[in-house]
Parts: C-alpha cells; structure tokens; sequence
C-alpha cells in the first residue's frame, strides 16, 4: 500500500511539478494571466499535500511559502515580478530534486530545512524591491549539483564511492587581489573532475570581454570527502557550495529498467481515445443481430454461422473491454489519499478530536470514477466534522467518547461500489430540517409535514439548503449537499442518508465501478425501444394486470410483503402505451425507496457506450444520453430515478 | 613574457599570470583565426583560461602537468583543428 502510495505520489508529483512550471512560464511571460495564477496556485497547493502525506516537513513547508506568495498575488490582483516568479521556479526546483531523493532514499536529505529556508529566502526576497540579490542567478546556483550530476555522468557512474560534488564561484574582481581561481582548485585533493563556466549562464560576448573580471564558475568533482574538498577552499568559504554525489549503484540502474518495463504512463486521453474505438467495434458489433436475423428466412445455416461468428467477436472485445477497464482501474485508497490528512486538519481547525478511520481502500476503481469521488466525499467529511461531531464538552456532557468517530467504509457490490461515510455525531434531527425547509422557501408548510423523517433528511440536497445555524469557516464555502448529489449523479450513481438524533449520521454513495460502457436493458414503451441503464434496474417483474391496486390516486403493487408505488413509464414519456395481459415492471430506486416503472415489453440486454445528452437532449429531464444501435438507429438512454422522482 | 606569436600560432609558456590575459587577447585580437599552443604552459591563471573561453581559438598542445591535462581543455579542444593533439 505504501509503495503504491509513494508510487502515486512519484508520479503525480513530478507532473504537478510540471503543470505548475508551465504555469510558471507562462506567468513570466504574460504576468497578467490571473488563470495561470490559479493554476499555478492549485498545482502547489496539491503538491504541498502530497508532500503531507508522508510527513515531509521542509517541503510542505517551501511549498506553503510558494502558496502564499501566490496567494496573495491571487488575493491582492496583482502581477507576480520577474523575481518572486524566479523565487517560485526555485521552489519547484528545489521541490523536484526533493522528489527525486524520496524517490532514491525514501526521505528528504538531511540538509533539507536548511535548503528549505534557503529557497524560502529567495521567495521573502523577492517580494522586497531592494533585494540586490538577482533571483535568477540564485535560482540556478539552486540546481547546480543536478546539473553537474548530469554533465558528469560518466565519471560518476564509474566511481566506487560517494564523491564531493563543488561549485566554487569567484568574486569578480578576485584577479585584483592576486588570487588565481584555477590555482586555487587545483588545491582540491583527488580532483576527478572539472568544468569551467560562464557565471551568467553564457560567455560575454568578445568585444564585451573584461579580461581581469572573473565571470566563471568552477564546478568540480573529488573522490575526497566534503571535509577535505571544502578545507581546499578555506579562503574563500562563502564562494563555495558543495555536495555529496551518490553513484547510481547497479541495483538502481536494474531497479529503474525493471521499473520502466513494469509501468507505462499513457496519456489519459490515449486510454479514451482506445475506450471510443471499442465503443465502436461493440456497436458494430451489436449489428450482427439484426443481419442474422434477415439472413434467417433465406439461408438458416449461413444465420447460424453469422450468430457464431458475432459471438466469438463478442467474446473478444469483451476481454478487449475488460483488459481496457483494467488499464483504468486505481485503488481507491491512492485516488483518495489526501483525505485523512484533510479530515484531521479540519478537526484540528475546529477543536474538535475525531478519529477518522477509513476501509476497503484497495477496492480497485476506474480513475475517472476515483477522482470523482474526492470531492463529494470530502464534502460529506467535512460536514460529518463540522456540523456532525460535537465538541469535546457536549460530548462529554452526553456521555459520549470525547473523540469522534468518522468512518468512511468502501464496499463492493456487484458492478458497483458503496462508499459509506458515518459518524457518532449529533446526528440530524428531521423536525430541525423540515422547519429550516420551509423558512428558506424549499418547501411549503403543508408538504413539510407530509415528509416522512427520511423525505424530511433528503431534503438537506435541495439546493441552497444549509442546517447550520451558524456558517463556519470550514463550511461555510458556497458549496451545499446538493453540490454532493450532482458530483454523484454525473457519477452515474446515488446517494441516500440515514440519521439518527442523537447518534450519527451516516451518507451512502453507490456507483458504478467501470465508466466506459454501460449495461442497458432496453424496454418498449409505446411501440418505441428506450435503454435502461442495468445498474438502475433492482429487478424486473411481470406480474398480473389484477395485483396492481389504485390507492387514491396512484397503483401500487405488493412485491415480497413491500408496497410500492407503480408508475407509468408512458405517462412519464407522455406516449399512449400498448398494453398485455401482465402488468410489465422494471423496478428501481428512488432516494433510496423502491419504486416500479411499468412498461410495455422488455428487450434485449447490451453494453454499449452511452453518450451524454446534448443539445435539446441536454435540457430534457430523465434523459442519461444516447446510445447507437448495431443498426445505426439511435436509442435514447433513460435515467429512471430522475423520471420517478 | 609567456605569450608570443610565431608564424601563425600564439604559444603560452611557463608559468602565465593574470598580467598575460590582455596580451593573449591582444595576440588574438591581431590574428585572428591563429592556433593556440598551450604545451609548454607550466600554470595558467585563470584569466587567460577565461580568454580562451571565450574567443574558442583551436587550442593545441598538452601541457604535462597540472590541471590543464585534464578533462577542463575537452571545451577548449573542441574547437581545434585535426591535427591537435587529442587527449
């Protein structure tokens, strides 16, 4: 698990890494760029977190100033100069090398608060007009002994043992005092190594050249160790930097080929681009059917070599499917890896102790899917923290455990998952709701009333709803439960809430575990074929015309000692149904109560790739999307809770 | 005086100052193009190594002992013409 983590964070940092330099360029060059300033701000700020979460102080605390200074930038709508965004390219630098000794050692080196506030330094002084300091040299001298790494390669790679990396930069008018720099350096024990450059980065230009200025730098290498290589220039102690260069041993060397043929990073939208390709070749293939079926009247056998041939195709892009689902999956503990540091932050920020526990991560999901889920659950975490574990003292006074318990569990259930958040909280009392309902106009007095205490609780998804008497810091940021749902729902999933006054309070989110294709059910409807997504379908059910009652004005029917509602999907699609002997039902859940869609016939079952609505689609209600039929006809893709409700 | 021009080529000898900096610059400025001998050169300062540095003329020549024997002339040697000695 920690590897995968430590695997994860290799990974995305280097890339926040990146995203947050081109930012950074593109900062340099147009410093008005207020979304390049977002984006930059973001990328740190995730980066800072990932650094959190294995407890790697110096950079969490080099990225935390780089934040702030971004920050305020943001805040203030102002221009970042040229220093503050050389002192930003410092930090990322000095983030990435970080990066690569986690990546090495599994730690920071041990200089790294020193190099932290060294870096941070840069940032201070850039905010500071007079600093005299050019950040920009600075921030190279930052990366020097990366850069010597590089161009020594070779030499190093034969060493047998640490060497002493140096950089030995001469003040300009050091030839006035009689000092000769090469003379100086060739005081360096066991020198393996030397290079001589220009200070500013490029030689002057000839008609420039001053020639009793130094404007070089010496960079060099020994087999002696640092003692002995800085004892060489006790003279000049505040023009020297030196370093400890580790060879690649031959373990790494293999270490970093096995790891290269293990894992292939591939562009996400490659993985989609292969996911639409076979959305297309199940399409295609879904049109075999109906060939067969033409082909049956006129040539039986050739039918049954079709069917044949459509099922071996089917079997193989059914692996192709699979193998590609696959190829998305991440656990869901590494998609989610932030959250129990963000939770203890909260608690911490509200004075309130929770012990946030979290299991089934390793339940592997696609990516889009886990990224989906982070900031629902984060939300409901918050809330869970803020508004549903009491303090210490009224825990106290109730007889609860003065810390507070927040699980969020992940479970599988067929082809979905649920993610359960629950906590020993005061829980919420639907009396409380129904009342805050109608106060902000959700609801009428009336309908309050009419809620059931489960209604009642669904109603904290309306948008615009907030119970807390008091807006918070935490969460007080705009974003409601019905932020929650909409997250869920474009998850193609559910959420349903449970509450008991008193003792908690516990959200659960259901799924499904793959996105690229979607089970469909297809049902006829008024002589038209609509598709179903399988995933919402509990059951189907074919039952007599006479079990289905008229209870005022609704049909209900008795399913297993339940009684639920029956709803006409014709009604509901405004068609006129055509009508068997047997009451047809396809039977789903709506906030968590079941609810039977009648309908006129049931179709075939596939898997295709649905598209989501657009245009005209895109504003009717009920509409999950399309789907094209192996046939070229279009099927449109229903979203039967959103019908029912 | 380490730095002289003969029939084309400037030859460093002995131990060069910082002093023999403008006189190498002079001697390139004059002849441009002109090959740089560098294997009599016992110590070379600094600042004549930034000379060379910067004009790049094809260096020859390897000096027996001292710093410039090693990988430092691989940039100076770079520029120098077939016959120079590789080292």
């Amino acid at each position: 698990m920690m590897d995968e983590l430590l695997e994860q964070f290799l990974i995305e940092g280097r890339e926040l890494v990146a995203e947050a330099s081109k930012s950074l360029s593109a900062l340099a060059r147009d410093p008005q760029a207020a979304e390049m300033l977002d984006n930059a701000f973001r990328a740190i700020h995730t980066l800072k977190g990932s650094f959190a979460v294995f407890a790697l102080a110096p950079a969490e605390k080099l990225l935390h100033a780089a934040e702030d200074v971004l920050d305020r930038a943001r805040r203030q709508a102002s221009s970042l100069d040229a220093q503050a965004v050389s002192g930003l390219f410092a930090c990322l630098d000095q983030t990435d090398r970080w990066i690569d000794d986690v990546e090495r050692s599994g730690k920071l080196p041990t200089n790294a608060c020193e190099m932290a506030d060294r870096t941070i330094s840069l940032l201070a002084a850039s905010g500071d007009a007079t600093a005299a300091q050019p950040v920009t040299a600075a921030a190279s001298q930052a990366g020097w002994i990366d850069a010597l790494r590089a161009r020594e390669s070779s030499v190093i790679a034969q060493a047998t043992a640490p060497l002493t990396g140096f950089r030995y930069t001469p003040d300009a008018d050091c030839f006035f005092r009689g000092e000769d720099p090469l003379g100086v350096v060739e005081q360096v024990p066991a020198l393996i190594a030397l290079a001589v450059l220009p200070a500013d980065g490029a030689w002057p230009a000839i008609q420039d050249l001053e020639p009793f200025a130094c404007f070089s730098i010496l960079e060099g290498l020994s087999t002696a160790s640092e003692a002995e290589v800085r004892a060489a220039f006790r003279l000049q102690p505040s023009q020297i930097a030196t370093a400890i260069v580790e060879q690649p041993t031959v373990q790494r060397d293999s270490g970093d080929a096995v790891h290269e043929k293990a894992t292939l990073r591939v562009e996400a939208a490659r993985i989609d681009a292969l996911a639409d390709g076979l959305g297309d070749l199940i399409v295609a293939v879904n049109g075999l059917a109906p060939l067969a079926d033409e082909v049956e009247p006129i040539d039986g056998a050739l039918a049954a070599r079709l069917r044949a041939a459509q099922t071996s195709i089917e079997r193989a892009t059914g692996k192709l499917g699979s193998g590609l689902t696959r190829v998305r999956l991440v656990s869901l503990g590494t998609a989610l890896r932030r959250l129990p540091r963000v939770a203890r932050e909260i608690a911490q920020g509200l004075g309130k102790e929770v012990n946030f526990t979290l299991s089934g991560e390793t339940i592997e999901v696609d990516k889009q899917v886990a990224d989906g889920l982070f900031e629902p659950l984060l939300h409901i975490v918050r809330n869970a923290i803020d508004h549903g574990i009491e303090s210490p003292e009224t825990r106290r006074t109730t007889g609860k455990e003065t810390e507070g318990q927040v699980r969020l569990a992940f479970h599988r259930e067929g082809d979905a998952i649920t993610a359960t958040v629950s906590d020993d909280g005061a829980g919420i009392d639907p009396v409380h709701i129904r009342d805050a309902a109608v106060r902000h106009g959700l609801v009428s007095q009336e309908v309050a009333s009419g809620l059931d205490d489960a209604a009642a609780l669904r109603l904290i998804f309306h948008a615009g709803f907030s119970t807390a008497s008091r807006v918070t810091e935490i969460s007080g940021r705009g974003v409601g439960m019905d932020a929650v749902q909409a997250a869920i729902a474009r998850l193609r999933g559910s959420v349903g809430i449970e509450s008991r006054p008193g003792a908690g309070t516990q959200f659960r989110i259901r799924v499904p575990l793959t996105a690229l294709t979607t089970r469909l059910l297809v049902v006829e409807v008024a002589d038209e074929r609509y598709g179903v997504p399988l995933e919402q379908v509990a059951e189907t059910v074919r039952i007599d015309e006479a079990a289905l009652t008229t209870i005022g004005r609704g049909l209900v029917c008795v399913l297993r000692g339940r009684t639920i509602p029956v709803l006409d999907l014709s009604v509901l699609l405004s068609a006129r149904p055509v009508r068997g002997r047997h009451a047809k039902l396809v039977v789903t859940y709506v906030e968590g109560n079941p609810v039977a869609l009648r309908v006129d016939g049931f179709g075939e079952r596939m898997d295709t790739v649905v598209r989501p609505p657009r245009g005209i689609l895109a504003a009717a209600p009920g509409v999950l999307g399309s789907a094209v039929l192996g046939d070229g006809g279009v099927l449109l893709v229903l979203n039967l809770p959103e019908l029912a409700a | 005086m380490t730095v002289r021009v003969e029939g084309g080529t400037i030859i460093l000898e002995g131990r060069c100052p910082a002093s023999d900096a403008e006189d190498l610059l002079g001697a390139l400025h004059e002849c441009p193009g002109a090959r740089v001998d560098i294997g009599g050169v016992v110590k070379l300062h600094m600042a004549l190594l930034q000379v060379l540095l910067v004009l790049s003329p094809p260096v020859t020549g390897r000096p027996s002992t001292g710093l410039l024997s090693q990988d430092i002339l691989r940039g100076l040697n770079s520029g120098s013409d077939s016959d120079a000695e590789n080292f």
